[in-house]
């Protein structure tokens, strides 16, 4: 083994320079931070680092037990120490960036509470945060497990009393942290808020496992896709390469349809409307990429559930109905097919199974699916309520006799069957320049929104008696 | 936008390169004390289950089969790279399958206290964990730049 240039000494020095720093920075990141700040998850990372730092100082004294020249001590404790540098900065790399946003102005996100709430249905311990960026997108980022997952990592190496001394710190922690990033400057529109929705269902996708019933796709299994994967090959492409980016574009694009899937039968269409304006912003064409099918593709998957769910049908509110008609006419006239070939490939072997996705996402991911009955029942007193420029917070029972708090999915249907279809009638109760009339409309109808879905929160959380859930269970 | 799942500060470099450093270390140990604790044996496991995902990935590779899993794939190409860092012994000289065969066999004998000569099986790990840490660091540098012509930069 070559000697190293740094002493053990030094570099044994290195790893505690770097243990007090990380220490040093995220005192800093949590001291003034506010209180709905991710607190356990910072815990977490302290975990992290005091079991590095552990580890590190057992591996030294486990390569003196162990070695009998001072070479092999040298370079055991350099081993060590190269790779708990290597640890360090993974933690610092992975984990800060969710700690960094704490200090940026405030930002009122008050569709936090309702996700949390969500998301606690799937995974009781689950904590959910908002994070606004500068990227124009919407994103997921999970940990799951952070500290078991990294100890038994180490479970060969690590001895057992640290092991133990670090599960009963880890103990009390939630199994998830969930960071679901949204443009910064969609942060006070509700109606940009929706497509959050599919991020929460990358969480239920991992959470509840359901792309692990769903793949592995074989795609030999497909005869078109098979066919066209012989092409690429008799062209000269390594067989091998072909048939591992195919296979990887299907799990990527089998987790994103499972998220729409989710979000669609969560909030109807509500999802879809925003979908597609999203997607108008990029392009509503047949344009795929290796991480997502082309908008094309997830329109028309989503109207399939949205027929599933009754939208289609004659006794579906007509508004909804006509649009919807008129959204399945035109993706008829459109060639779904992505033009790359590997792309096509993907997209041939999961049609044939689009099928059984939308089976496992009914069974495993929707508590409560979002059907036209529902729609019909609760959102037309919400819309009225909005037209009238009056925040749909609650709306009376059957009976006459109890305010129930709207739920987000009817709030959300609300906003975009306001938006879509009646915004005029919002528009007349505004004073100003005609040309200005749309734009304070829209505006106005996004606080309307945010306020409903904050005020309903709070009467969730006040008549959801101690220990009854404030969502029921699924019907299905 | 799936930004990450499930994120973990281990790459399967590191898992690799710490296994084979706990693997080389602890066999050492083993073979000088000239006897095993229940631990040992664990760690013998380990070794033997390792020397087989390479063996499954080098299957795998010939094959051309997909459906093995990325770590066999991986720890294949760590060991072929490992052989060409091992002094040249007649151990490490021969086929991958016969190295794989000689270092299992040192592995079982040790398992039954039988020998304790393990000098192939620490060389051919500490080569393992010297080649799965080279691929662990993280890039030295990043340089981004907005607005400058970079005409001259091919």
């Amino acid at each position: 083994m070559p000697e190293p240039v740094l002493s053990a000494e030094q570099y044994s020095e290195l790893v505690r320079e770097r243990l007090a720093g990380l220490r040093g920075v995220l005192a800093d990141l949590t001291r003034d931070a506010p209180q709905s700040a991710p607190r356990r998850f910072s815990e977490s990372i302290q975990i992290l680092i005091d079991t590095i730092e552990n580890l590190f100082a057992d591996r030294k004294r486990v390569v003196k037990e162990r070695s009998t020249s001072a070479a092999e001590v040298t370079d055991g404790i350099v081993f060590a120490a190269r790779w708990s540098m290597y640890l360090l900065n993974n933690v610092q790399q992975q984990y800060f960036p969710f700690l960094e946003k704490l200090n940026s102005p405030h930002v009122p996100l008050p569709i936090q509470p309702t996700l949390q709430r969500i998301g606690t249905q799937f995974e009781p311990t689950v904590e959910l945060y908002l994070f606004p960026t500068s990227e124009h997108n919407y994103g997921f980022s999970g940990f799951r497990n952070v500290v078991e997952a990294f100890i038994q990592e180490f479970r060969l190496v690590i001895p057992d009393d640290l092991m133990l001394a670090i599960q009963e710190r880890a103990e009390k922690l939630p199994r998830w942290f969930v960071f679901l990033s949204l443009p910064y400057v969609v942060h006070d529109s509700a109606l940009n808020l929706t497509p959050l929705l599919h991020e929460l269902g990358h969480f239920v996708d991992f959470d509840r496992e359901i792309y692990k019933k769903v793949l592995p796709i074989d795609i030999a299994h497909s005869e078109a896709a098979k066919t066209l994967a012989n092409i690429l090959v008799q062209r000269g492409s390594p067989e091998q390469e072909v048939y591992a980016l195919c296979k990887e574009i299907v799990r990527k694009w089998v987790q994103e349809l499972i998220a729409d899937l989710f979000a669609i039968r969560l909030a109807g269409p509500a999802y879809f409307y925003a979908f597609v304006i999203y997607a108008a912003n990029i392009g509503l064409d047949t344009k795929a990429a290796v991480s997502h099918p082309s908008p094309v593709i997830r329109i028309d998957l989503m109207l399939r559930e949205l027929e599933e769910l009754g939208y289609f049908l004659k006794s579906s509110p007509k508004a909804i109905r006509t649009s919807l008609q008129e959204w399945k006419r035109w993706i008829r006239a459109q060639k779904l097919e992505p033009e790359d070939t590997s792309m096509h490939i993907a997209f041939l072997a999961i049609k044939d199974n689009s099928a059984k996705i939308a089976q496992f996402v009914r069974k495993y991911a929707s508590p409560l699916p979002y059907r036209t009955q529902t729609y019909k029942e609760n959102v037309p007193g919400l819309i009225a309520d909005l037209e009238k420029g009056i925040p749909p917070i609650d709306q009376l029972d059957a009976q006459g006799t109890r305010f129930i708090p709207s739920d987000l999915a009817d709030i959300l249907n609300s906003a975009w069957s306001a938006y879509m279809f009646s915004l005029d009638k919002l528009e007349d109760l505004i004073e100003c320049k005609a040309e200005d009339k749309r734009r304070i409309a829209v505006r106005t109808l996004n606080e309307l929104v945010l306020k409903a879905i904050e005020a309903s929160e709070i009467l969730w959380k006040c008549q959801a008696s101690p220990g009854e859930e404030a969502w029921p269970s699924s019907p299905e | 936008m799936i930004k990450s799942t499930n994120r973990q500060v281990f790459s399967e470099n590191l898992r690799m390169a710490i296994l084979a450093d706990e693997i080389a270390s602890s066999v050492r140990y083993i073979s000088r004390r000239k006897q095993l604790g229940e631990r040992d044996q664990r760690i013998i496991d380990k070794a033997m289950e390792l020397l087989s995902e390479m063996k499954r990935g080098m299957e795998a590779a010939k094959s051309r089969k997909l459906e093995e899993s990325l770590e066999a794939s991986l720890a294949y190409g760590q060991a072929i790279q490992a052989i060409q860092l091992m002094p040249r012994t007649s151990a490490s000289t021969g086929s991958f399958d016969d190295l794989v065969d000689s270092l299992s066999g040192q592995l079982k004998s040790l398992r039954a206290a039988g020998s304790f000569d393990v000098k192939d099986v620490c060389e051919f790990f500490t080569a393992v964990r010297e080649v799965a840490m080279a691929g662990s660091g993280p890039e030295p540098e990043s340089v981004r730049v907005r607005g400058v012509d970079q005409e001259f930069c091919a």
